[in-house]
């Protein structure tokens, strides 16, 4: 399975120093250090960041440009050639048909398939679809709560009927121990830099992330070497889960 | 029970076309113990010859072009029972563990006998993880005393937005105690500042 770290943006430094084996960035945050390095990772993720494009233009309570905002998405993928893109899925703000729309549009554009995700509000039956009209897709809802954790299990069976139908499966924001059984080709996370922010830093052990948190009395300090620690960690653990599981190297 | 081992041309055995494992991951691995271990556990068959238990060890064995490889035929079971059997061999293996601490120490033994460790099956990021001794003070660097003003971060920002909500990531920021005043880290630039 692959884990893509997400959130590397700020990094450059020790990201280009490291060198992560697969990376997930959001349009809205990528730097142009991000695109010089992009061929060197052995797989980038394109999020549309979409919904952090929104919040930042209803806090300027100015009009939302979808048009826009797509128009620049599809112009950042074509001018750097980036294989692996989510479509624009913003169904609870514009509903599903628009975001059919601009798919329509995404794909048209840039010539190639981008990465549907799913959300619970889309209905099984658009799943089955999904995975009969693409090799490559996601599923959200996780870090928002939109699928509870006691609903795992219905996502673990969806995610086998794509791999039966030979789809592979992101899962956005899905960071349990648990997404290699799931049968997850690829998840994300920023989990190696949030711990980070809140004074800790983590390691692997040879089968799972440690976090070591400050002790009583402590505080976490200098945020550039903890930083780096963990990220070599991290891609420690990116290795160490690209042999288990379905989906392998 | 009485059961005999019997090296059994491997053309005259055959998978269970139902096999519900994914073993071909396993395979290479598993071909590489054989090599250096050699072929000690035999393959379970039933009365035709189909594979009950063994179905990597088949592959392994196919890859390294073994002629004839050890069996045990099973005829004491029901059709059911062999069915049944099938998937207990492999899951009630998954509920065992490693002890990591007696792992470790093993590993520690066979490097000092100078076995080459990659013959365990355990690949390089796994034992560079397992193999390494971590202790509380491995860490004392990275951390400090609240009345140390930590330094400017340059390599920081902010972190992503929680990428479907929209809302920004809920940040706590760190702080800290400096001579009677009170720090805060900015949550954005790392930047500590006086409150």
């Amino acid at each position: 399975m692959r884990l893509c770290l997400a959130g590397t943006f700020p990094s450059e430094k020790i990201v280009r120093e490291n060198r992560p084996e697969y990376v997930l960035e959001s349009f809205f945050y990528i730097k142009p250090w991000q695109v010089e390095e992009m061929p060197k990772w052995k797989m980038f993720l394109l999020d549309s960041g979409a919904f952090t494009f929104m919040h930042g233009v209803e806090a300027s309570s100015k009009p939302v440009d979808w048009d826009g905002y797509l128009s620049r998405y599809i112009d950042f993928i074509n001018r750097h050639n980036v294989q692996h893109f989510f479509e624009l899925d913003v169904d609870i703000i514009v509903g599903y048909d628009a975001v059919k729309r601009m798919r329509t549009r995404l794909e048209a554009e840039t010539g190639k398939q981008s990465i549907p995700v799913w959300h619970r509000s889309r209905g099984l039956d658009e799943f089955k679809s999904l995975c009969r009209d693409y090799p490559y897709i996601g599923i959200g809802g996780f870090a928002i709560k939109h699928i509870q954790p006691s609903e795992y299990g219905y996502i673990k069976r969806l995610v086998q009927y794509a791999n039966a139908c030979g789809v592979r499966v992101h899962g956005l924001g899905y960071t349990k121990k648990d997404a290699v059984d799931f049968g997850f080709y690829s998840v994300d996370s920023t989990t190696w830099t949030t711990q980070v922010n809140f004074g800790g830093l983590s390691y692997f052990n040879g089968s799972e992330m440690v976090v070591v948190r400050p002790p009583k009395g402590m505080i976490g300090a200098d945020y550039r070497i903890r930083r780096e620690y963990a990220l070599k960690e991290w891609i420690k653990y990116q290795k160490y889960l690209d042999t288990k599981g379905k989906w392998r190297g | 029970m009485n059961q005999q081992v019997v090296y059994q041309d491997i053309s005259q055995i055959h998978p269970y076309e139902n096999n519900p494992r994914n073993n071909e991951a396993a395979i290479e691995p598993v071909a590489q113990s054989i090599k250096e271990f050699g072929f000690r556990v035999p393959i379970l068959i039933d009365g035709k010859g189909t594979i009950i238990a063994g179905h990597t060890r088949y592959e392994a064995a196919k890859r390294l072009g073994m002629d004839k490889v050890p069996c045990i035929r099973v005829d004491d079971l029901t059709d059911a029972q062999i069915k049944a059997y099938r998937i207990a061999d492999n899951k009630v293996a998954e509920a065992s563990s490693w002890n990591d601490d007696v792992l470790r120490a093993e590993m520690d033994a066979l490097q000092a006998l100078d076995v080459d460790l990659s013959s365990t099956g355990f690949s390089e990021v796994e034992l560079d993880g397992l193999l390494r001794d971590v202790d509380d003070s491995d860490f004392e660097e990275f951390f400090t005393e609240p009345a140390q003003q930590p330094p400017k971060a340059t390599d920081t920002g902010p972190d992503p937005e929680s990428r479907q909500s929209g809302q920004p990531a809920p940040f706590q920021p760190a702080t800290a105690q400096q001579s009677g005043s009170k720090l805060i880290q900015c949550p954005h630039c790392g930047e500590w500042f006086e409150t």
